[in-house]
C-alpha cells in the first residue's frame, strides 16, 4: 500500500480536485484506491456525495474501533472513501492525546494495507500536528502550487519545515489553477524552483469544469475527462504515479463470478 | 472491498435492461452504465478430475484481458485467479501459481477440455439514494452458452449480480428484501458451473475409468456378463477420438483397459456366452491390443522420461534430449498408423458387430452351459478357481526361478482383479476393499519387476538406434547405459521385496476371506 498526501499549507489551491481526480484515475485502473478527506471542510466527501459524519471520529483517532467501520463506497468501483467529519476541528487535541501523537496516523492506517493499494490523504491547509502525522505517514506529498509569489512562499515556509523535523518524505510540487494569460504565472513557471523539491512536468489549468465539480458532484475525471482539466489530471496522476513505484493493480478476484 | 458476497438473483427470460430498470423505479432510482461484452469457458480433464475433487476451473474473456481462476465449486472466494490468454491445455504451460499446483496436482497427465462456453454481455447499473449516490451495484448477465455438439447456443437465465458498496449494508439488504419478497425472484447459485452444464446436456462425471457396474447375485449369468461388458464397450468408444486426435495419453490407456477387461471377460468367464462368439471376439479384441500397444510403449516412456532425468546425476539430465527427440519421432509415427487403425472399416465393424452381441433384447448363437445360471454362483466359482490358480503358482515360485515365472503369476493376479472387479456389486463391499488392496500391493510389486525389466530392454534397443559414430549420439547413448543399470538395480530391489508382499497376499486373514467370500458360494461345476 502506498499513501499520497495531498497538501499544500494555503487553503484554494485545487487540493480536493486534484485528491479527488488522481485517486478516480487511480480506481479505474484497478488500483484498490481509499481517499481519506482531513479536511473539516469535508469537500471530498461532498464531491463524491457522501453525508459528513457528525460523531465518531474522535473516538477512532483515539484508536476505539478501525478505520474499515467509517469506510464508504464512492461511485465507483476500486474507489472507497473515508468521510471527513466536523470534529477534525478538534484533531490535533485529539492527537496530542497519544504516545506518539506524530504517528498516530500512520498507526490507523497500517491494518487497511492488505485491503487497499494506495490511500490519497486530503490535507487541510496549515501547518499542525495533523500536517507533521501526514508526512511521517505519506510515501510522497503532492503539492498543488498556483504560480504566484505568495504561494511560492508557502512551498518554501513547507520545506523549511521538513527540513527542521528531518522529515525526508519526497515532495513532488505542480502548478495549479494555472492561467496561462496572465504574466506572472508564465514567469513564476519559467522561473527556476526551490532545489529541495520537484517540480511535476503537468501543469492544470484554471478551469470552470473543475469549479463544476460541486454541481455535478463527480470528478471531471468522470464527467469530461476529454475536458482540458481531465487531460492534465490524467498526465499529473501518470507522473505521480511513475515518481511513487510500486502502483501495479493485482487482479480483481471479485468482478464477475 | 472484500466483504462482497457475489450472490444474485435469477430474472425472468424476457427480462432486458430498459425494463429492468422501469421495474426498479425508473432512472431517478436506477442508473444505467457501461456494457461489455464476455465469455466464459470452463474447463475440465476428460474424467473430470477437477470436479471431483470440487474444484472449478474458468477462463474469463473481457475487455480487460483474459483471466484464468480457480474457484471452489462449492462457492467462496477463488482459491486463486492468473492472467492468461491463451486457451489452457497442459497444466505445465500455466504460469507458476497456487492455481498451476493445485490445478496440476488433480490433472496429473491429464489435458484440460473445455466443457462449455458462456458468452454474454454485462451491463453496469447502480442503484441510487436520495442525493443519486450509488448504494449498491449492480450487474445485469444476458448469456447464452454453448459447447462441442450442442446444436445452437442455449438460452441461460438472466442474472443480477449485486455488488456492495461499503457503508451502505442496510440499502443492499432492503433492497435484497425487495428482490426477493416483492419481485420474487431467485436467488441465484453462486457460480453458473451447474447451470451451463446442464444447459449443453452433460453431466458432471458422466465420464469415470472406473469400473462399477450394478448386479444383482440371482441375474442371469449371461445378462450380468454382457452388462459388464456393455459398460467396457462404452468405455471404450468413449475414447476412441479422443485416442485419434492424441489428445493425452490417459484416452489410448483406458482405452487399452478397457480392451484389455473386455477379453478378460471373454476368457474367464466361461461357458456364458456362445462359443463361437467367444472364440471370433477373442481374437478382434487380441488385434486391437496388439494395434494400440506400441504408441501406449511410447507414452510410457515420455511419461517416464521426467523421472529418467530425476534419476541421472544433474550433468547427464541433459543427455537425454536426444532420447526424447528420438521418442517424439517415433511417436509421430506410430500415432499416424494408429489413428489410420482405430478408423478402418475393422475397427467400425468390431464395434458394430460388438454392440449387436450386447444388445440386452437379442442373444446370436447358441446359449452356452451356464448362461442361465445366476451370476452370484458363476462369478465366485470364477474368483474361486482363479484364486487357487495365483496361490499355487505363487507359492511355487523360487527365489533364483526365471523371471518368466513372476510374469505369468502377474497375468494371473490381473485376472483375479479384473473378475472381482467386474461382480464387485454382488459382494459386501467392507470385505471386498482389504482383499483388492492386499492384491494391488502384490500386483505393484510384479508390474513394477516387469516393467522396469521391459523398460530396459526396450531402451537398450532404442540405444542401437544411434549410431556409435556419431559425436552427438554418444552422450545420450551413454545416459541411456546409466538409466538402465538404474532401471536394473530397483528391478532387483522389486524381486527382493516380492517374498513379503506374496507372503501378505497369502496371510491367513486374507485366505479366509478368500474361502469366506468365494468358495461357499462358488458351487457350478461346468
Amino acid at each position: 500500500m502506498k499513501i499520497i498526501g495531498v497538501y499544500n499549507i494555503k487553503g484554494g489551491v485545487g487540493k480536493t480536485a486534484t485528491a479527488v481526480n488522481i485517486a478516480h484515475l487511480a480506481a479505474k485502473s484497478g488500483l484498490r484506491t481509499l481517499i481519506w478527506d482531513l479536511d473539516p471542510q469535508a469537500a471530498a466527501t461532498f464531491y463524491l456525495r457522501v453525508k459528513p459524519k457528525v460523531k465518531r471520529s474522535n473516538k477512532l483517532l483515539r484508536g476505539k474501533g478501525g478505520l474499515d467501520d467509517v469506510v464508504k463506497g464512492s461511485d465507483y468501483a476500486n474507489l472507497d472513501l473515508l468521510p471527513a467529519d466536523f470534529s477534525y476541528r478538534n484533531m490535533d487535541l485529539v492527537l496530542g492525546e497519544n504516545k506518539k501523537p506524530t504517528m498516530r496516523l500512520l498507526r490507523l492506517l497500517r491494518p487497511l494495507s492488505e485491503m487497499y493499494d494506495l490511500v490519497v490523504l486530503d490535507c487541510p491547509p496549515s501547518i499542525s500536528l495533523v500536517s507533521e502525522n501526514i508526512f511521517r505517514a505519506a510515501d510522497a506529498l503532492l503539492l498543488p502550487t498556483i504560480p504566484t509569489t505568495l504561494s511560492l512562499r508557502t512551498m518554501q515556509q513547507l520545506l523549511d519545515f521538513m527540513e527542521g523535523h528531518k522529515l525526508m518524505t519526497p515532495v513532488y510540487a505542480f502548478y495549479s489553477m494555472v492561467d496561462r494569460r496572465k504574466r506572472l504565472h508564465q514567469d513564476v513557471i519559467a522561473g527556476p524552483g526551490d532545489p529541495r523539491c520537484t517540480v511535476l512536468q503537468t501543469v492544470v489549468p484554471y478551469a470552470t469544469e473543475v469549479e463544476r465539480m460541486g454541481i455535478e458532484r463527480r470528478p471531471v475525471t468522470d464527467y469530461v475527462p476529454r475536458s482540458p482539466a481531465g487531460v492534465a489530471y490524467e498526465a499529473l496522476w501518470a507522473e505521480a504515479r511513475a515518481k511513487v513505484g510500486g502502483l501495479n493493480p493485482v487482479l480483481d478476484l471479485d468482478s464477475l463470478f | 472491498m472484500n466483504d462482497s458476497k457475489n450472490s444474485g438473483f435469477l430474472l425472468p427470460h424476457n427480462m432486458g435492461v430498459e425494463r429492468l430498470v422501469k421495474r426498479l423505479g425508473g432512472e431517478a432510482r436506477c442508473r444505467i452504465g457501461e456494457s461489455a461484452d464476455f465469455t466464459l469457458r470452463f474447463f475440465d480433464s476428460f474424467d473430470w478430475r477437477l470436479y471431483a475433487a470440487g474444484l472449478c476451473l474458468l477462463q474469463l474473456r473481457s475487455p480487460q484481458g483474459a483471466v484464468l481462476r480457480l474457484k471452489r465449486a462449492a462457492g467462496g472466494d477463488p482459491l486463486d485467479a492468473v492472467a492468461f490468454e491463451a486457451e489452457p491445455a497442459w497444466p505445465a504451460d500455466l504460469p507458476e501459481s497456487r492455481l498451476k499446483t493445485e490445478a496440476g496436482k488433480r490433472l496429473a497427465m491429464r489435458v484440460l477440455l473445455p466443457v462449455a462456453t458462456v458468452t454474454g454481455e454485462a451491463t453496469d447499473l447502480a442503484l441510487l439514494n436520495e442525493d443519486a449516490k450509488t448504494v449498491v451495484r449492480l450487474q445485469f448477465l444476458n448469456m447464452r452458452c454453448d459447447a462441442e455438439g450442442v446444436d445452437e447456443p442455449r438460452a441461460l437465465w438472466p442474472r443480477l449480480r449485486l455488488l456492495p458498496v461499503k457503508g451502505y449494508q442496510r440499502d443492499l439488504s432492503e433492497f435484497r428484501d425487495f428482490l426477493a419478497g416483492e419481485m420474487e425472484w431467485p436467488e441465484a447459485p453462486e457460480c453458473l458451473f451447474d447451470e451451463v452444464v446442464a444447459a449443453v446436456g452433460r453431466e458432471p462425471g458422466d465420464y469415470s475409468s472406473k469400473l462399477d457396474v450394478s448386479l444383482r447375485r440371482d441375474q442371469t449369468a449371461v445378462d450380468a456378463t454382457r452388462k459388464v461388458l456393455r459398460s467396457l464397450l462404452n468405455t471404450l468408444e468413449r475414447n476412441i477420438p479422443g485416442t485419434r486426435a492424441d489428445l493425452d495419453s490417459e484416452f489410448l490407456h483406458d482405452l487399452r483397459v478397457a480392451t484389455r477387461r473386455t477379453r478378460s471377460v471373454l476368457s474367464q468367464v466361461k461357458q456364458v456366452l456362445p462359443e463361437d462368439v467367444v472364440a471370433d471376439f477373442k481374437q478382434r479384441f487380441a488385434w486391437l491390443g496388439q494395434v494400440t500397444g506400441p504408441v501406449r510403449d511410447l507414452d510410457v516412456f515420455l511419461l517416464e522420461l521426467p523421472r529418467y532425468r530425476a534419476s541421472l546425476p544433474n550433468s547427464m539430465a541433459g543427455d537425454l534430449d536426444g532420447l526424447e527427440e528420438h521418442l517424439r519421432i517415433a511417436h509421430g509415427k506410430e500415432q499416424a498408423g494408429l489413428k489410420r487403425k482405430l478408423g478402418s472399416a475393422e475397427m467400425c465393424k468390431l464395434v458394430e458387430d460388438w454392440h449387436k452381441v450386447l444388445d440386452p433384447d437379442t442373444l446370436p448363437g447358441e446359449p452356452a452351459m451356464l448362461a442361465e445360471h445366476p451370476i452370484g454362483q458363476v462369478a465366485s466359482d470364477r474368483i474361486w478357481r482363479m484364486y487357487k490358480r495365483v496361490l499355487k503358482a505363487g507359492r511355487a515360485i523360487e527365489v533364483d526361478g526365471p523371471a518368466e515365472d513372476m510374469h505369468e503369476l502377474r497375468k494371473d493376479c490381473k485376472k483375479l482383479r479384473y473378475l472381482i472387479e467386474f461382480f464387485q456389486s454382488i459382494y459386501p463391499r467392507k470385505e471386498l476393499k482389504e482383499l483388492i488392496r492386499a492384491l494391488k500391493v502384490l500386483l505393484d510389486n510384479l508390474g513394477e519387476f516387469q516393467d522396469l525389466e521391459v523398460q530396459a530392454e526396450k531402451l537398450r534397443s532404442f540405444a542401437k538406434d544411434f549410431d556409435p559414430q556419431d559425436p552427438h549420439s554418444m552422450p545420450t547413448v551413454m545416459a541411456i547405459g546409466a538409466l538402465v543399470a538404474d532401471l536394473l538395480r530397483h528391478q532387483q530391489a522389486a524381486h527382493d521385496r516380492f517374498a513379503d508382499c506374496f507372503d501378505a497376499f497369502d496371510s491367513a486373514a486374507n485366505r479366509a476371506r478368500y474361502t469366506h467370500l468365494f468358495r461357499a458360494r462358488g458351487e457350478v461345476r461346468g
